[in-house]
């Protein structure tokens, strides 16, 4: 065998052993797939020199997609989400209220911040919503990554493209560029801080920067956290949001 | 006999009768005036939520209606070409058209406001709504380019001018984040502040993309025609539903009332202030008509006292000055109908330009433009009873009190 026949086998079984976007996403898909969650998290919401935080308690259960999100700094203390499928509800105390959000309103802003309840909340695979190609290689924040293009397959994927810089070795999304149809960036998410929970590697620190606001930024910050252990169904009804 | 001398007694009283007759005139005429320009305000504010806002008649299935606070974009209405060709059969109907309206945000980059949109179909929608008389710039063009049309003060809190560019973001009918520049062709400066405040159309050659629509329409908008009297307008507009909803008992209707029941309500207590004020006036004038006709009668006493001595008793006095009283109080009436009517008829055709005479000084307080005049004829033929009553009311007491007094006693009254 010449050296030439050589490096041509070597190249076509490289090929065949390289790993492709499907699969990439599939092993991204491990990382945000859990049974439950219960977090203590902060949201840092930054529009030019001010600075609000906003507090919170979340508990999630990925079958039903339910979740309850209880907000504990001052302001807003006491204030709960209940989201259940495709519905929210949001507990006013103060009021000792409760008021209905329709399924769109989950992809706004949560608290006018630049993190939607969606974005908090996401538990859809990539892989059932996009389409993907690796479009180049980069090194991140030091982190060697491939770059993914992801294309909206289905009408209900939230953007019509993703870019996503991905790392080759954990397959954690440092970065990720999201697109509208008519090509406007909309937002940019960049993952600061990982923690390794069981074998996920859960983004613990996050930057939103949504485009259409110029000197703006959200920080959702995962203080605590566990996955995956029993959760009681019964904290996500109507009779534990108004509790 | 007592008709004739009343009637001789008031030719004889010339400059007393017309004076009387013109306190009578004067006060209906303001009564009227007041009543003509208080009902034409609800009119107005009723013609411009209808023609800007509301529709007449607002069709959508009941998937949509139980949900349209969130304002979702599904539950459609199926077929709205058709449901339109066959909604203008009915004589009453003015015009039909399609509007769709949406949650958004509106980016200029430095500044992004929430925003309520509305899709509109350029061709048919002002066979229903009017904004094209309110528009500074232009309305939609036929060309490709996104274009939006936006309330005059929203603009210009934004820095927006005509020609400007402006980046909306929509979520689409799937729930998709959406974003695209738009550039602005015009503004709406109008009567309703709200809009001119939050107002942003869009067309729906520009929606169905942006929003992946599909040619999706949520509301159906009726218009039915112009009736001069609201009580007409309104009965015309429920027989249009009551048709509409026979035909299409799968499509639920609201009237621009039920649409609007919570500003209704508001008008209501308005208008309990607003008649507090018209009793206020009428009984200014009742004061006035009182004063009159009773100076009138009192100057009158030694007159009296004659007729006591000609054998008149104190009944047929009674009735005499009641007579006199009851044609003066028909002659001012009359007099006062006529210049009514003359006014109302100015109201009417030309209306009162509020908005000349009050400018800014009414702040974000709606402003009509040009109100313009109600008939209201019931509420003239209560006013006319009461001049006539009033009048007739006023002459009694001191003739009654002059029939019980000593004739020698009323000859030397003065």
């Amino acid at each position: 065998m010449n050296k030439k026949t050589f490096l041509l086998i070597l190249s076509a079984a490289a090929a065949v052993w390289a790993i492709d976007g499907p699969e990439i996403l599939r092993k991204m898909d491990v990382n945000r797939t859990w049974k439950s969650v219960v977090s203590t998290a902060k949201m840092e919401i930054i529009i030019d020199d001010e600075v609000r935080v906003k507090a919170m308690e979340i508990s999630g259960l990925s079958e039903g997609n339910r979740s309850l999100v209880r907000f504990t700094n001052p302001e807003d203390e006491g204030t709960k989400y209940l989201m259940l499928g495709d519905d929210l509800w949001i507990y006013f105390p103060e009021e000792n209220d409760v008021v209905k959000i329709s399924g769109h309103m989950l992809k706004e802003g949560m608290m006018g911040s630049d993190v939607s309840y969606e974005d908090a909340l996401e538990a859809d695979r990539l892989s059932e919503k996009y389409g993907v190609a690796i479009t180049g290689g980069e090194t991140y924040n030091g982190n060697d990554c491939h770059v993914l293009t992801l294309t909206a397959k289905v009408k209900d994927a939230p953007y019509y493209k993703r870019v996503m810089w991905v790392e080759k070795k954990r397959f954690i999304a440092w970065k990720e560029e999201s697109f509208a149809k008519s090509g406007k960036k909309l937002k940019v998410a960049k993952v600061l801080e990982v923690k390794e929970i069981g074998k996920i590697w859960y983004p613990v620190k996050v930057e939103m920067v949504n485009m259409l606001r110029k000197n703006s930024r959200t920080v959702f910050t995962t203080e605590s956290i566990s996955l995956d252990k029993p959760l009681d169904a019964g904290t996500f009804t109507m009779r534990n949001l108004r509790r | 006999m007592l008709l004739k001398i009343a009637l001789r007694n008031i030719r004889r009283h010339k400059r007393r009768t017309v004076f009387s007759a013109i306190t009578i005139a004067v006060g209906m005429l303001f009564f009227i005036a007041m009543d003509s320009i208080m009902s034409g305000m609800d009119r107005g504010a009723i013609d411009n939520m209808v023609a800007l806002k509301t529709g007449a008649i607002r069709l959508q299935t009941p998937e949509f209606a139980a949900e349209q606070d969130a304002l979702p974009l599904r539950g459609g209405i199926e077929g709205c070409d058709s449901l339109r060709a066959a909604v203008l059969r009915d004589k009453r109907v003015k015009g039909v058209t399609g509007r769709t309206r949406f949650i958004g945000q509106m980016s200029i980059y430095t500044d992004m406001k929430p925003i309520i949109g509305t899709v509109i179909s350029p061709a048919t929608d002002s066979t229903v709504f009017s904004l094209t008389d309110y528009i500074e710039g232009a309305y939609f063009s036929n060309d490709n380019e996104r274009e939006i049309i936006l309330g005059k003060k929203l603009a210009e809190e934004m820095g927006l001018s005509v020609g400007g560019w402006v980046t909306l973001y929509a979520l689409t009918r799937y729930d998709a984040h959406n974003a695209d520049d738009f550039k602005v062709v015009g503004l709406l400066n109008t009567t309703d502040p709200v809009l001119n405040g939050s107002g942003v159309f869009i067309s729906d050659r520009s929606a169905d993309s942006f929003l992946d629509l599909e040619g999706l329409v949520t509301d159906m908008m009726v218009a039915v025609h112009r009736r001069v009297n609201i009580r007409d307008f309104i009965r015309e507009v429920k027989a249009a539903q009551a048709a509409l909803r026979s035909q299409y008992p799968d499509l639920t209707s609201q009237t621009f009332l039920e649409q609007e029941a919570g500003f209704f309500e508001i008008a209501k207590t308005k208008r309990a202030f607003g008649f507090m004020f018209l009793i206020i006036i009428l009984l200014i004038a009742a004061v006035g008509i009182f004063n009159t006709v009773l100076m009138s009668v009192y100057e009158r006493i030694r007159e009296i006292g004659v007729l006591r001595a000609f054998g008149f008793t104190q009944r047929e006095l009674t009735r005499l000055f009641l007579l006199e009283g009851l044609v003066t109080g028909i002659f001012g009436a009359a007099l006062g109908l006529a210049l009514g009517t003359l006014l109302n008829l100015y109201l009417v055709a030309y209306g009162y330009p509020l908005d000349k005479i009050a400018g800014d000084s009414m702040g974000d307080l709606p402003i009509w433009g040009t109100i313009y005049g109600e008939w209201n004829l019931a509420v003239w033929g209560a006013v006319t009873l009461f001049a006539v009553m009033t009048a007739t009311v006023a002459g009694y007491i001191p003739a009654r009190k002059a029939g019980t007094m000593e004739i020698i006693s009323t000859l030397r009254f003065f």
